[in-house]
């Protein structure tokens, strides 16, 4: 089960009584079990109701599980046991004790109408141990994956117009593309955009001042500025890094390595070459390839010869103490130049 | 009790944040907008108002009759949280409290409800210095924190803490504060406490704090305890052993102006503040850096100049982009060469005069500004007309290349060096071997009226024997006897660095490899 089939079957009215959760995408993990929390408890009550199992000794997990399971629910239909086991916990404790939670879970819980346990684990699980072999044949398993570009911007977009802001696709498509698809920091990111903005529609411009993350952080796009030819894009880039605390020597082989993969890609030119075999001949990725073609235009052979020897120079000037930034920053203004 | 200034005139409210604008008016429409989040991560260097900022959120979001989003700061809650009393609002420091049982802690605490006020705030300082463990065990609270918990986590080194935790908080990055508005909150400081200081002095004050409004208030108070009255500019300088930004501008502006002399004694004046020599050329380059920065992207770079934008912007207008790259590169090389330097002071003079004077450099920065300067001269209409000056100008020309010539003529005719020398040496072949198959080796010119001996590195050995008095004296009694003239003798080592560093190179890697300079 994804995400969404879930949220359809609790819709529905199917309630299993036994979940795993797990997957990347922590927001919605957490959004499936409030959601769960909504559609089973009353609000009144939810506290007695609602039970979450965190222990720091393994061994004491199976007892507090069934003595939890064991009450039943205080004024309600249901009860929700939480057992978290983010950290694998469960797959520490012995195979006895083992046997008697899913003993456990198979007599007691499958089959009782009022009781849901939800185990909550990490990132990824490991489905040849004992516990999630079992999980897969009993429980009802939920993974939840990291959303794709489209999806974050949907939600994104979503988000946005549930609370009151019009914002165009391309401009969400944009902080989609600067933030990531972690959806939690998406929703921090809009927040603030929303707060911030007293307009009704996005403005790029005004949320820029409240934005974090930015795009510029990644060497790659340090070097592909460089190789675009982008003066200002690519001084913006290297701020970003050093001020993170990139190592400057690494940023540099970083950039001669651009200036290899385009040499390299230069000397194929005029002869026949397929996208496929340029990708396995200079060993990049498939989908750089376009990148990297475009960039050897803007580059002659000479304007290649002097920027090896550029980036011989920074290094030496890296090596006996030239200022770093100082340094780098000579480099781009010399590689963008010419 | 003596309080610090700095405390005294921490911001009690929204209002009184200075140089923050964008994070006021987000965390006040938040509060209007009763959007609170429960996780917050206040980042930037010090002395930008993250505690501050965080302690104000604090009342505001628990203050009884808040206004516009303000807290009133006089009811009892406000009150409460002002001074301390409270135990809702808890400052934490991470840096003394950054074990897991401290986290494990914290969370045993977090599920009860605040006593007094609505939200329990946890302010935890320096947060990046927590361990993984701890990460680990406050990221869990931060998933699901009661509903009455709002976490501010506040650190200078938001690229420490883990991507999760990184995720999980509304990030808000604390810019450093203008110069201007620091200066202004100054002023307004020392009219509130009787504090006389001329406006400069502030300035520079301001501008020392570089963006850091603490670090600003600290030395105002420290200006301010160095003597009684008026506090002077020239007070602040000393006090603060700094070559302030205007003395190097007006260096700067020396050097533009091609005036040496000037450049020359405003560097002697900076120097006799008793300024650290790499301190000084470390501000130059970042501001000739600024500049260049900010006249290769304008606005669109703004952000990530190092030094104060207003005074950047507004100076670089006055210098031409040629120039100030040539100034850059030539003093970033020059802090490398001054390490090793036996006169560092020597160095920097020459590199001035060099800026000046690009006759004398031949570098392809120094040629790049000269040719910019004529481009300007002609865009400006400054073409030397040709009927005026030219023709005498030329003439003049003319004749100085006659005179060079002759002289050239006159010196070659004065002394053939080629048969000169094959004369002395046959002397020295008879009357001395030794200094006769030395001086076989050497390669012989004249130059200002001096024979100058060039021997190539691997005959140092030579060079040193040649030159001791004796041998010396002895040679030039020779030549003297020959063109019946006393000729000082010169010997010397080629000298080319490159052949030294191709060597170094050989020997290390043995023969048999070409080696390029570039």
């Amino acid at each position: 089960m994804n995400y969404r089939e879930f949220v359809e079957s609790i819709k529905k009215g199917q309630i299993a009584p036994l979940y795993l959760f797990y997957g990347e995408e922590r927001f919605l993990l957490l959004d499936a079990v409030k959601r769960l929390k909504a559609r089973l408890l009353v609000p009144e009550f939810e506290d007695m109701n609602y039970i979450v199992i965190e222990r720091e000794n393994p061994e004491e997990y199976v007892e507090a599980i069934i003595e939890n399971c064991e009450t039943l629910p205080f004024f309600s239909n249901y009860k929700i046991v939480v057992v978290k086991n983010e950290e694998e916990q469960l797959s520490k404790i012995g195979d006895k004790e083992l046997k008697r939670l899913t003993d456990y879970f198979k007599n007691m819980v499958l089959g009782n109408t009022s009781l849901v346990v939800v185990v909550v684990s990490g990132e990824k699980i490991d489905s040849r141990k004992k516990l999630y072999k079992f999980m897969e044949k009993e429980a009802a398993v939920v993974e939840f994956k990291k959303l794709t570009p489209e999806e974050a911007v949907n939600y994104a977009g979503y988000f946005l117009k549930k609370h009151g802001k019009k914002a165009a696709k391309k401009d969400v498509e944009y902080l989609v593309k600067n933030i990531g698809t972690d959806l939690y920091s998406i929703v921090n990111e809009l927040e603030k955009v929303i707060a911030y903005s007293e307009g009704e529609t996005l403005d790029l411009e005004e949320a820029r001042e409240v934005l974090s993350v930015t795009l510029q952080q990644n060497v790659f796009h340090l070097v592909n500025a460089i190789g675009m030819k982008k003066e200002k894009e690519a001084y913006r880039a290297l701020y970003a890094l050093l001020s993170k605390g990139e190592v400057p020597l690494i940023i540099l082989t970083m950039i001669a390595r651009q200036i290899r993969l385009i040499a390299k890609l230069k000397s194929l030119e005029g002869k026949a070459f397929d996208k496929k075999s340029i990708a396995s001949y200079l060993g990049i990725p498939f989908f750089a390839v376009d990148d990297i073609v475009r960039q050897s235009k803007l580059f002659t052979r000479e304007d290649l010869y002097k920027a090896y020897k550029e980036c011989l120079r920074c290094d030496i000037a890296l090596k006996s103490g030239t200022e770093p930034s100082f340094a780098l920053e000579n480099l781009i203004k010399k590689l963008c130049k010419q | 009790m003596y309080q610090s200034l700095y405390r005294k005139y921490r911001p009690k409210s929204f209002s009184e944040v200075v140089g923050q604008d964008h994070i006021v008016r987000t965390l006040r429409n938040q509060i209007k907008m009763g959007r609170i989040g429960h996780a917050y991560l206040f980042t930037g260097t010090r002395g930008t108002g993250k505690t501050s900022v965080a302690k104000i959120f604090a009342k505001a979001v628990n203050c009884l009759n808040p206004k516009d989003g303000e807290p009133c700061n006089s009811c009892e809650v406000c009150q409460a949280i002002n001074t301390g009393t409270t135990m809702d609002v808890l400052e934490i420091d991470a840096a003394s409290n950054n074990s897991v049982n401290d986290v494990r802690e914290l969370r045993e605490s977090v599920i009860y409800s605040p006593s007094l006020t609505k939200y329990k705030v946890y302010i935890i300082d320096e947060v990046h210095m927590l361990s993984t463990g701890a990460f680990n065990a406050l990221l869990k609270t931060l998933e699901e924190p009661p509903r009455h918990v709002i976490f501010i986590l506040a650190t200078t080194e938001p690229e420490k803490l883990p991507d999760t935790i990184l995720s999980r908080c509304q990030r808000f990055d604390f810019k450093k504060i203008p110069t201007k508005q620091i200066a202004q909150n100054l002023e307004r400081i020392c009219r509130d406490s009787g504090i006389q200081i001329e406006e400069n002095g502030i300035k520079a004050i301001a501008l020392y704090g570089n963006g850091s409004m603490r670090d600003a208030i600290s030395l105002l108070e420290q200006c301010a305890s160095y003597k009684e009255g008026l506090i002077t500019y020239e007070d602040v300088c000393e006090i603060l052993g700094v070559a302030n930004e205007e003395m190097l501008f007006s260096l700067l502006d020396h050097i533009y102006e091609k005036d040496a002399v000037a450049s020359l004694q405003q560097l002697d004046k900076i120097l006799s503040y008793g300024i650290d020599l790499g301190n000084f050329l470390r501000s130059f380059t970042y501001m000739l850096r600024d500049m260049v920065i900010y006249k290769t992207g304008g606005d669109e770079l703004i952000e990530i100049l190092y030094g104060d934008q207003e005074t950047i912007k507004a100076k670089s207008q006055k210098y031409s982009i040629g120039f100030l790259t040539n100034a850059l590169e030539k003093f970033t090389a020059l802090q490398r060469e001054i390490r090793y330097a036996v006169s560092p002071v020597t160095l920097l003079e020459l590199t001035i005069l060099r800026l000046i004077r690009p006759e004398i450099s031949y570098d392809m920065g120094s040629l790049i500004a000269r040719i910019e300067e004529l481009e300007e001269k002609i865009n400006k209409g400054y073409v030397a007309t040709k009927e005026e000056s030219p023709k005498t100008h030329e003439k003049d020309e003319l004749e100085k290349k006659v005179n060079a010539a002759k002289e050239a003529k006159e010196e070659r005719e004065e002394i053939d060096l080629g048969r000169v020398w094959l004369e002395v040496k046959g002397i020295l072949k008879k009357e001395r071997m030794m200094l006769y198959t030395f001086l076989e080796k050497g390669v012989p010119h004249l130059k200002d009226g001096k024979i100058v001996v060039e021997y190539s590195e691997e005959d140092a050995l030579l060079v040193e024997q040649l030159g001791r008095p004796e041998n010396k004296d002895f040679i030039e009694a020779v030549v003297e006897k020959v063109v019946k003239k006393r000729i000082p003798i010169e010997f010397a080592l080629k000298k080319s660095e490159e052949d030294l560093l191709i060597k170094q190179v050989k020997e290390f890697f043995g023969d048999g490899i070409d080696i390029e300079i570039i």
